[in-house]
C-alpha cells in the first residue's frame, strides 16, 4: 500500500513535469497584477527501524502536498509614489497518517486518544496560518511604509537565527530540520514597518522601525510527530497537552503592549553593517513559577474527572485539563550587530595545487539578549521554581567562498564549488545548571556556553540541471551533530526533483532522542 | 652667444609645440572614421551588388567562408551537431557613436593615458583613444563605448541544450546608468552630485525562471578602475539583501553559458588582461539587426535570420594576467566605427576553442534621437557541450534614471 502510494506520487510528479511546459507567472492587467507560486509533493520516510523504546513502528512521517501563492497588485505607480498590495498564501495536506497506520496511532495516542495532533499535522486549520503575509505598501522618495501581516528577515548568517528574531516560526512547515528554510516557516505578524531613506546621510545610513501589536508563539509539531516524540513522553497519557497549553497561554497584547524595534544600516570603508534593537516577548514560553507538578499531572493523566475538575489553586493545581495557566511569555531586549565585507584574495587550500578559494565574503553577526527569561529550579525538582532573567551573548562568523577544484571545475564549464563555513558561539555567564534554558540555548542544561561549526557546500553539473549539496553541523562541546547530503535534478526551469538524506550522529542522548530518526526526503516542486 | 640664443629659441619652440600640440591634434582628429572609404568602398559596393539579399545557409556557407570568423563558419558547417542554420547578407552602413560621444572624444582627446598596470588614467568622457593602433587602448575604447548614457532593457533568453533539443527560458529587466563618462544626456560629462565617484551603476530584476523570480542585483563600478566593484543582491528565497563578491567573476552563472566576465562581451577591468593587436579583418557581422527577423527554433543553438554586413573589424587577442584564469585566451572582434565587440572566441585552459559570443549589433535611438550603436541580440555557443544561450532585448536608451535606484535601500524596499 505504502509503496503503491509513493509510486503514484512519483508518477504524478513525472506527469506534471512532462506536461506542464514552460513555467510562467500569471501576469494580468499588463503586469499590474502578478500571481506566482509553487506546488510541491514531499515524502519523508524513516531510514532505519524503530528503536526498542519507540511504541509505534512507523515509516512515513510526511506525505505532503503544498500549494503556495504569492500575489502582487501594483495599484498605483507614479513618478514619486507607488502603492502596492502584497500577499502570500500557503496550504498543505499531509496524507502520512492515511498511508501509515502506526504513525496515525502514534499521533492519536499522543493527543490522549483524540484527533488533535493528527489534524495539526494534516493541514493548516485557520486563515491565520494560511495567510502568511498580506500588506499594503506605500513607497516614496525618502520612505516606505508597510502595513499589514509581514515577515521580516534581519541578519546575515544562515541556519543560526541570531538577529533574525522578529517573526516566530511554525515548525509544521519544516521538512528539512538540517537546514530549515526560515523564510518558509516563519509566521507572519501584523505590524507597521517604516523605512526612512533620506539622502546624504553620514555613512549612507538608512533607518527602519517596526511596531508589532501582534504576538504569536512558536508553533511546534505536535507530540507524536517524527522528531517530537522523545522517550520520556511514552509514560504520559496525553503529552500533546503540554504543547496545547503552550498556545493557550500565549498573551493577546494587541496595541496595549506592542513589540517594537529598529535597525540602522550603513556602509563604511567597504564594510556593510547593521545595528538593531528589538523589544519583544519571547516566542518560546517559559514554564511559570511552581508549575512543575501541574505541568506533569495533566499530560500524565489526560482527561479524567480529577484533571477536569481539580481546583487547588493555592498549589497551582487548577486548569489541569485542558492544561492552561502554565507558561509565561516575558519580555526581553535584543541588541544585534552584523557586518560583512568581501575579501578579495585567492587562498590556496592545499599549497602547491590549484585548489583554492576566491570571491570570499566574510560575515559576522553578534547578539546580546538582555533579560532572557528561563525557569530557575529552586527546590524539589521544580515544585519550587521562579523565572530567572539573564544575558546571553552570541556570535556567528561566516566565511562564504567559491572553490576552484582541479580537473572538476574546468570539466564542468568552470563551475566553482560554493562553500560556506560558519562558526557559532554562545555564552550565558550567569547560567546555572538549575536554569532551564534548555533546549533553546546551549542545548545542555549543565553548560553555559556552546560552540557549533557548520558546513554548507553546493555545486552544479550539466548546466545547472544536477545540483548536489551538503549541509552538516558539528556540536563541538559533545561531539554530536548531523549531516545532510542532497541531490536535485532540474530537467527544466520550474521543475525540481530532490532527494535528501538526513543523518544524526552521536545524538543518542539528545533531548528529542533523534539519533534513530535519520530520514529520507523525496520532493518534487513545480514553480510558476 | 648665438648658440645660446639658438638653444633658447629651439627650447621655446619645442615648449610652444608641446603646449599647443594636443589642441591642434584634437582639432585635426578625424573621428569617427568609416571603415570603408574611397577604393575600398567601391570594391565593397561591387561585392555587395552580388551578395546583398542572399540567404547563406549551412549548405552554401563555403562561398563566404573568408568573411566569417572561423569558429562561426565551423559551427554552421557542423550540421550534425548544430543543425542547419542560415543568415542574410545586408549592405554595409556606417554605425558611428552618438554626436555627443564624438564631441566628447574630440574635446578630451589626448588627456587619457595608460597607467602602469594598463589601467585608464585621466579619462573624462567619449572614446579615450580614437586613433589608436595599440591593443590595450582599443580594449579601453571598447570598455568606454557608447551606451547612450544609460538604458532600461528587457531581455528574453533561451538556454539551449543542443543535444537534447530543448530550451529553458529566462527573462530579465536591467537598468544601466552612467554617473560619469556621459556624452549626450545632460548633465555631461558627469552628474553634478557624484560623491562616490561612480562610473556606472547597474540593477537587474529577474522575472523568469520562477525559481529566481524577483531576485534583484545591483552593481556599482567606480571611476577609479583599480577599485573593486561593489555589489549586493536581494534573494527572495532568504528575503535578505546580501553582499556579493565582485572579484570572482569566472563562476558559471546558473545554467547559462557565460560567467560575469562575459556579460556584454567583457564585463570586468581592462587591466586584468594583456592585449595583442592581430590586425584588421573584413568580416560579416550583425550590426543593423532587426531583432524581429531573428528566428529561434527550440533546441537550436544558433539564431536563423541574422543579418550580416561586411565590416573591417579590429582583431585583438586578450590573455589574462592570472595564470588560473578560465580562458587561456580570448579573441575580440571590435567594430572600428563604435568599438562595440561584435564577436569573440574564448579558449579553455587547454587551449581548445570553448565558446564564441556573437553580439548582434544595431543602432538604437538615444536622448534627443541620437544614434546609439549597441546590440539587441546575442548568441553564446558552447561548442564543446553543444549548448548555447541566445536571446534578444528591447532597449530604451537615454531614459531618466533616478540615482536612488542604485542604492542598497532601493533593493531592500523593492524586495519581495
Amino acid at each position: 500500500m505504502k509503496r503503491n502510494f509513493v509510486l503514484g506520487l512519483l508518477m504524478l510528479a513525472a506527469g506534471l513535469c512532462f506536461t506542464a511546459g514552460t513555467a510562467q507567472a500569471i501576469d494580468l492587467f499588463d503586469g499590474d497584477v502578478v500571481i506566482h507560486g509553487k506546488i510541491s509533493e514531499q515524502l519523508l520516510m524513516r531510514a532505519h527501524d524503530t528503536r526498542s523504546w519507540e511504541e509505534y513502528d512507523y515509516t512515513v512521517a510526511n506525505a505532503r502536498s503544498t500549494l503556495k501563492l504569492e500575489t502582487m497588485w501594483h495599484a498605483y505607480k507614479g513618478p514619486e509614489y507607488e502603492l502596492n498590495f502584497y500577499g502570500v498564501f500557503k496550504q498543505f495536506y499531509d496524507a502520512a497518517d492515511h498511508i501509515d497506520g502506526n504513525y496515525k496511532r502514534m499521533l492519536y495516542d499522543a493527543a490522549g486518544g483524540t484527533d488533535k495532533a493528527i489534524n495539526e499535522v494534516r493541514s493548516y486549520s485557520n486563515f491565520k496560518d494560511i495567510c502568511r503575509e498580506m500588506y499594503s505598501e506605500l513607497n516614496g522618495p525618502m520612505f516606505q511604509v508597510r502595513l499589514g501581516k509581514q515577515i521580516v528577515s534581519w541578519g546575515e548568517t544562515g541556519f543560526e537565527r541570531m538577529v533574525d528574531q522578529i517573526n516566530p516560526i511554525d515548525q509544521r512547515g519544516n521538512l528539512n530540520p538540517a537546514y530549515p528554510d526560515f523564510a518558509e516557516i516563519k509566521q507572519g505578524l501584523w505590524m507597521a514597518r517604516f523605512f526612512f531613506t533620506p539622502p546624504d546621510q553620514p555613512l549612507d545610513m538608512t533607518y527602519e522601525f517596526l511596531v508589532i501589536p501582534d504576538f504569536e508563539p512558536t508553533v511546534l509539531n505536535p507530540v507524536g510527530y517524527h522528531n517530537t516524540h522523545p522517550r520520556a513522553f511514552n509514560s504520559l497519557n496525553n503529552p500533546n497537552e503540554m504543547y496545547e497549553s503552550y498556545y493557550r497561554d500565549a498573551p493577546h497584547d494587541s496595541f496595549s503592549k506592542p513589540e517594537w524595534g529598529g535597525r540602522i544600516r550603513g556602509f563604511l570603508a567597504g564594510y556593510d553593517w547593521t545595528l538593531s534593537y528589538f523589544n519583544h516577548r519571547v516566542d518560546d514560553g517559559v514554564v511559570a513559577p511552581n508549575r512543575a507538578l501541574k505541568q506533569g499531572i495533566g499530560p500524565a493523566l489526560g482527561s479524567t474527572s480529577f484533571t477536569r475538575n481539580a481546583d487547588f489553586s493555592f498549589m497551582h493545581l487548577n486548569h489541569l485539563y485542558p492544561l492552561s495557566d502554565n507558561y509565561r511569555y516575558p519580555w526581553q531586549q535584543d541588541v544585534g550587530f552584523t557586518v560583512n565585507k568581501p575579501v578579495d584574495v585567492r587562498i590556496p587550500i592545499i599549497p602547491g595545487t590549484d585548489l583554492a578559494m576566491t570571491g570570499n565574503i566574510a560575515r559576522l553577526e553578534a547578539m546580546w539578549e538582555h533579560n532572557k527569561p528561563a525557569l530557575h529550579v529552586e527546590a524539589l525538582e521544580g515544585l519550587k521554581s521562579s523565572i530567572t532573567r539573564q544575558d546571553r551573548y552570541a556570535v556567528c562568523v561566516s566565511w562564504a567562498t567559491k572553490v576552484f577544484m582541479p580537473y572538476v571545475t574546468p570539466y564542468f564549464r568552470n563551475k566553482l564549488l560554493s562553500w560556506t563555513t560558519q562558526l557559532f558561539y554562545e555564552k550565558m555567564p550567569d547560567k546555572h545548571s538549575s536554569d532551564y534554558y534548555y533546549p533553546w540555548v546551549t542545548y545542555e542544561k549543565k553548560r553555559s556556553s556552546w560552540t557549533m561549526v557548520s558546513q554548507e557546500l553546493s555545486y552544479e553539473f550539466w548546466n545547472g540541471r544536477i545540483l548536489p549539496g551538503f549541509y552538516g553541523a558539528w556540536y563541538c562541546n559533545n561531539g554530536g551533530g548531523y549531516w545532510a547530503p542532497a541531490i536535485a535534478f532540474k530537467p527544466n526551469f520550474g521543475h525540481t526533483f530532490l532527494v535528501r538524506y538526513l543523518a544524526y550522529s552521536h545524538l543518542k542522548d539528545s533531548p528529542a532522542n533523534v539519533d534513530s530518526k535519520d530520514s529520507w526526503t523525496f520532493e518534487y516542486t513545480y514553480e510558476f | 652667444m648665438k648658440l645660446k640664443i639658438f638653444a633658447l629659441g629651439a627650447f621655446g619652440a619645442i615648449a610652444l609645440l608641446l603646449t599647443v600640440a594636443p589642441f591642434a591634434s584634437a582639432k585635426d582628429l578625424q573621428y569617427p572614421v568609416a571603415c570603408y572609404q574611397g577604393d575600398d568602398l567601391k570594391k565593397l559596393q561591387d561585392w555587395e551588388a552580388t551578395w546583398v539579399g542572399k540567404k547563406i545557409t549551412s549548405a552554401n556557407v563555403d562561398q563566404v567562408k573568408d568573411f566569417l570568423p572561423e569558429s562561426f563558419y565551423a559551427t554552421m558547417k557542423d550540421t550534425g551537431k548544430f543543425g542547419d542554420s542560415w543568415f542574410e547578407i545586408v549592405p554595409y552602413k556606417s554605425a558611428f557613436a552618438s554626436a555627443g560621444n564624438v564631441e566628447m572624444t574630440k574635446k578630451y582627446y589626448g588627456q587619457t593615458k595608460l597607467g602602469p598596470s594598463g589601467e585608464i588614467l585621466g579619462y573624462v568622457s567619449g572614446t579615450p583613444f580614437p586613433d589608436t593602433k595599440d591593443a590595450t587602448e582599443m580594449a579601453h575604447n571598447f570598455r568606454t563605448r557608447d551606451y547612450g548614457d544609460g538604458y532600461n532593457n528587457h531581455d528574453n533568453a533561451w538556454i539551449v541544450d543542443g543535444r537534447l533539443k530543448y530550451d529553458m527560458n529566462s527573462e530579465i529587466k536591467n537598468s544601466l546608468c552612467f554617473f560619469s563618462g556621459r556624452t549626450d544626456m545632460p548633465p555631461v560629462p558627469e552628474f553634478t552630485e557624484n560623491p562616490k565617484q561612480i562610473w556606472r551603476a547597474f540593477t537587474m530584476l529577474q522575472l523568469q525562471p520562477p525559481e529566481t523570480r524577483n531576485m534583484r542585483i545591483m552593481e556599482v563600478h567606480y571611476k577609479d578602475t583599480l577599485k573593486a566593484y561593489d555589489s549586493w543582491f536581494w534573494m527572495p528565497s532568504i528575503r535578505r539583501v546580501r553582499r556579493r563578491s565582485t572579484s570572482e567573476r569566472q563562476d558559471a552563472q546558473g545554467g547559462a553559458d557565460y560567467c560575469a566576465f562575459d556579460n556584454m562581451g567583457w564585463d570586468g577591468p581592462v587591466q586584468v588582461n594583456i592585449y595583442k593587436y592581430l590586425g584588421q579583418k573584413d568580416l560579416l557581422m550583425g550590426r543593423h539587426t532587426d531583432s524581429k527577423k531573428l528566428v529561434h527554433t527550440p533546441g537550436d543553438c544558433l539564431f536563423d535570420g541574422t543579418q550580416r554586413e561586411r565590416v573591417k573589424m579590429h582583431v585583438i587577442e586578450a590573455t589574462s594576467k592570472d595564470p588560473n584564469f578560465l580562458y587561456s585566451k580570448m579573441v575580440w572582434y571590435l567594430d572600428p566605427e563604435n568599438w562595440q565587440m561584435l564577436y569573440s572566441d574564448r579558449y579553455d585552459r587547454s587551449g581548445k576553442l570553448w565558446k564564441w559570443i556573437d553580439q548582434l549589433g544595431y543602432v538604437g535611438k538615444g536622448y534627443n534621437g541620437v544614434d546609439v550603436p549597441h546590440f539587441n541580440a546575442s548568441q553564446t555557443v558552447d561548442i564543446q557541450r553543444i549548448h548555447a544561450t541566445v536571446g534578444s532585448t528591447d532597449i530604451q536608451f537615454g531614459v531618466e534614471l533616478a540615482q536612488d535606484i542604485f542604492t542598497l535601500d532601493y533593493l531592500q524596499k523593492h524586495g519581495y
